[in-house]
């Protein structure tokens, strides 16, 4: 009888390739972890479901992952229905969003919209349309459950609602691409909905109109810049799974699209690096020409770049940040909120009764991130 | 005997399986292959019989004991308000 080799990992890389190795193809060797523990890392990068879809995880885990999966599956119904009824509102509305990152990939790129876990459904609308979606959010039982408050800090809002059972749905909407100073004009509302697709329904619920969601190569740069600007000190592979499903299906035209926009919005290193984090991992097959286009181009000085540094401390980000600002005024204007964020914004969030002692905690944080 | 899928309730299909869905309350109830291709016979306004012959039929399996199995389940289905009579 042939004894299985067990495979021991001797690092962190060598662990993400050996986790990354349960989603892509049934594994025959008996896993060097044990089956809570490897729980847990699956669950960490969202990648559980996949590998159990590839037959790869221990017997005794199939009735719990049975178990789970079908949660996941009615708890993603109950939120195609709330989708599509809130994106038949934004038309009814004549409001233009896009539906993007997680939710938009899980109901366009994956077998199952189940296999890609996510909290919450990123909406990106147009700055002056921030209103009127708050108005519709809110006429839809919507609360808006976090917000920071300044002009620079932050360009998102949260809005929860509570779906039947236990389950809730999170919409994140945003208003420019990304938090980061120096991607947040990336992508506008007007862009993605030029080059991107119309998705008619969620999973197997119609919309009666229809969502706008990016095109895959949109989706690539997207989710390259999402992986490194906002998450530069982790790396998940449920992100890179994202990358690999996109990129796998590319035609010639799309992945010479992906270098000329890369290159266009200077963004080719971190695009390169997501590309090649994806091969190394997920063995995702490149076009070769394109790669060593985008590594040309990455050679020019690219600001976002200092982004591939993920060792850097928050301080080196914010300052590179800073400079990425069009102008003086906006700078002084970030400075402002991330030193002192409004009195009552903090006496929320920190949620004491000691507001003052809060807000100069606050102030010290903001100070020790920026110098 | 023919039934469907009560008013608030959504089936969606997982791999060979199937899970239905109270969209009120939100709880739900896994159906394995045998329950999934039931319910996939009875949407397609198939009567219990010739969904359990169908079923009998592609495991090989007595008539009989199908459809004593089937029973049990369009029960239990109709006890949790999942299928309604047609």
């Amino acid at each position: 009888m042939p004894i299985n080799p067990i495979f021991k990992p001797e690092s962190e890389a060598s662990e993400l390739n050996y986790l990354a190795s349960l989603i892509i193809a049934k594994q025959s060797a008996k896993s060097p972890i044990e089956a809570t523990e490897l729980l847990a890392k699956l669950d960490y990068h969202g990648i559980t479901l996949l590998a159990a879809e590839q037959q790869n995880l221990a017997s005794e885990l199939v009735p719990q992952l049975t178990q789970r999966r079908a949660m996941m599956a009615a708890n993603d119904k109950l939120k195609q229905i709330e989708l599509a009824l809130l994106f038949d509102a934004f038309n009814q509305h004549r409001l233009k969003a896009v539906l993007f990152k997680g939710s938009a990939l899980a109901y366009s790129v994956y077998p199952k919209p189940w296999l890609r876990p996510r909290s919450d459904s990123d909406v990106l609308i147009a700055p002056s349309d921030r209103l009127k979606f708050d108005i519709v959010l809110q006429q839809l039982g919507y609360q808006k459950l976090f917000a920071m408050q300044g002009k620079y800090v932050s360009y998102q809002s949260t809005y929860g609602k509570a779906l039947p059972g236990d389950s809730f749905i999170n919409i994140d909407l945003h208003w420019h691409i990304n938090n980061r100073q120096m991607f947040c004009n990336t992508f506008t509302v007007a862009e993605l909905t030029t080059n991107g697709s119309r998705l008619t329904q969620f999973g197997t619920t119609a919309l009666h109109s229809s969502a706008v969601i990016p095109c895959n190569v949109d989706s690539v740069l997207i989710a390259g810049v999402h992986r490194l600007g906002h998450h530069h000190d982790e790396e998940r592979l449920a992100w890179l799974y994202d990358i690999h499903l996109l990129v796998s299906n590319f035609s010639e035209h799309e992945w010479q699209q992906l270098a000329h926009r890369a290159e266009q919005k200077k963004i080719c290193a971190i695009t390169l690096d997501a590309l090649n984090t994806s091969n190394r991992y997920l063995k995702t097959i490149l076009d070769n020409r394109v790669i060593s286009q985008l590594e040309h181009s990455a050679l020019k000085t690219e600001v976002s770049a200092v982004f591939l540094n993920r060792t850097l401390s928050e301080r080196h980000y914010f300052w590179a940040d800073l400079q990425s600002m069009p102008d003086l005024k906006s700078q002084l204007g970030f400075l402002r909120e991330s030193i002192f964020p409004p009195f009552d914004y903090v006496r929320q969030q920190m949620n004491s009764r000691w507001a003052s002692v809060a807000y100069l905690k606050r102030f010290y944080r903001g100070v020790k991130r920026i110098f | 005997m023919k039934y469907q899928l009560a008013e608030h309730i959504a089936l969606t299909e997982v791999d060979d399986e199937a899970v239905l869905i109270n969209l009120n309350s939100g709880g739900y109830f896994g159906l394995n292959h045998v329950g999934a291709m039931l319910m996939s016979q009875l949407q397609q306004q198939q009567t219990v019989e010739i969904a359990s012959a169908s079923i009998a039929n592609k495991y090989d399996i007595q008539h009989t004991t199908v459809i004593n199995d089937i029973e049990l389940l369009i029960q239990q289905l109709l006890d949790q308000k999942l299928i309604v009579a047609v």
